[in-house]
């Protein structure tokens, strides 16, 4: 079914909506929660709160690209079931993810709470813009949406020396201008 | 990989939140939805077991054909092969085609996942190169992990005869459009591509009007490809790796991972080894 439809269906707070969504866009949902959370208990309670909020907050939004809405809704799910579950001790993929992207920098980064994050943040988003197309899209699907390095390039069709080049090389980057900004390396 | 990570480095990992949310909306909203498949890690391992009894049958049907029919000998010599590949004595190319047949459909782009064959250790590099050229060898450079540039003004200057062919390179990276223009000076044919640019139709005429002598085939989608084009000579498979001397180079296949290229990135060798995959 169309998006345009689906949202339409929420609006009309008509319950197929929900299922036509999970209908369509349930395989992506489980798989980026499945990114972030190694149980499969906490997978499918993610997937449902996402289901829920989406009934809570579509009306009043009415996103306009549905499956960037939804994605976004279940990475910051996941990550808060993540967080509930104390889930950095137990393991999983963000573990591995965090741990690849902080090899960069020296162990001796120290960045004040919230703030420095910002910054940070800021200078990521200018190097990503900077960066080709596709070398964005391999960063943001690795280190924002947690996938792996298979997933990442079944969904770019490419081999996975090329994912990994284009992360080595996007984060040789950034280390250079968080750097050049004063962030302890 | 630590299992603890410092507090003030999970605020380095909170920097990844404040990504712009256009550039962030704008990757979402090209996903594309993922194969279905069985997405619990904890009981993936489990599914095999569920069908053990048709695993069991299958085995026992492959044996009893093994012992009772022709296909002993196929089989016999299939391993033979392998086994006397296996063996590391890569010296000169054999000028016959080992490689399966794959479906253009099927994309196998996993060094690791084939057979490995090294050269004997000690062999210089001006012996590997002078090998590769004589035996119809092909060579992956995938330059742009170990300095594309110089590496081929190096192997290429080291190339014993050069009438024997021209360079051309035609790779997914811009970069490689440099490399192509400063090698055809050095008259050594060696046609170089992924899957991306060799099965793209738009390419096709590029492509054809090069009589390359040598393919480099960055994955089984492009040898078939070569195979289905009948190039000659037959062409194979290798990768050109960095030599990083405290690492043999089999394990630097066998383990890699997201280090693998960091370190070959990060290291500019002296010189180089070859490896054939099959």
């Amino acid at each position: 079914m169309d998006d345009r439809k689906i949202i339409e269906l929420f609006m009309a707070r008509n319950e197929e909506a929900i299922r036509e969504t999970e209908k369509k866009y349930g395989g992506l949902c489980r798989t980026i929660a499945g990114n972030i959370l190694a149980v499969r208990e906490d997978i499918e309670e993610c997937v449902n709160d996402v289901m829920l909020g989406l009934w809570n907050a579509i009306p009043p939004d009415r996103p306009e690209d549905l499956k960037a809405y939804i994605a976004r809704s279940v990475r910051n799910r996941a990550h808060d079931i993540s967080r509930e579950a104390n889930a950095w001790k137990r393991g999983g993929r963000v573990q591995i993810v965090g741990d690849e992207f902080l090899s960069m920098l020296d162990d001796g980064t120290d960045l004040a709470a919230g703030y420095e994050a910002r910054r940070a943040g800021e200078i990521i988003s200018r190097v990503l813009e900077a960066v080709n197309k596709n070398d964005k899209k391999i960063f943001v699907l690795r280190y924002w949406l947690g996938m792996s390095i298979e997933q990442i390039a079944e969904q770019m069709r490419s081999g996975e020396s090329r994912i990994k080049v284009s992360l080595h090389r996007t984060r040789k980057k950034i280390a250079e201008e968080l750097r050049k900004e004063g962030i302890t390396v | 990989m630590s299992t603890n990570i410092k507090p003030e480095n999970r605020r380095l990992l909170e920097a990844v939140e404040y990504i712009d949310e256009n550039i962030v909306l704008g990757v979402l909203s090209e996903l594309r939805m993922p194969k279905e498949k069985h997405t619990d890690p904890v009981m993936t391992w489990r599914t095999p077991l569920k069908h053990w009894k048709s695993i069991a049958a299958l085995a026992a049907c492959v044996i009893l054909l093994a012992f009772a029919s022709p296909m002993a000998s196929f089989i016999s010599q299939v391993v033979s092969n392998f086994t006397s590949v296996a063996g590391g004595n890569a010296g000169a190319g054999t000028s016959e085609l080992e490689m399966p047949t794959t479906a253009e459909s099927e994309v196998i782009d996993s060094p690791y996942e084939r057979s490995i064959y090294a050269y004997p250790e000690g062999m210089s590099a001006e012996e590997i190169y002078a090998d590769v050229l004589k035996g119809g060898w092909v060579v992956n450079t995938d330059y742009e992990i170990v300095g594309g540039e110089k590496l081929w003004e190096d192997f290429l200057s080291k190339a014993d005869n050069k009438t024997e062919a021209s360079v051309l390179i035609a790779s997914y990276y811009e970069e490689s459009e440099s490399i192509f223009l400063h090698s055809v000076s050095y008259d050594i044919e060696v046609y170089n591509c992924d899957r991306r640019y060799i099965c793209q139709p738009e390419n096709e005429d590029r492509i054809s009007s090069f009589s390359a002598k040598y393919l480099v085939c960055h994955d089984m989608t492009s040898l078939t490809y070569a195979e289905k084009r009948n190039w000659d000579p037959p062409v194979k498979f290798v990768w050109f790796l960095t030599d990083y001397p405290e690492i043999p180079f089999i394990e630097q296949l066998i383990t890699l991972d997201s280090d693998y290229n960091e370190f070959l990135i990060d290291n500019y060798p002296t010189w180089w080894s070859l490896i054939w995959l099959k």
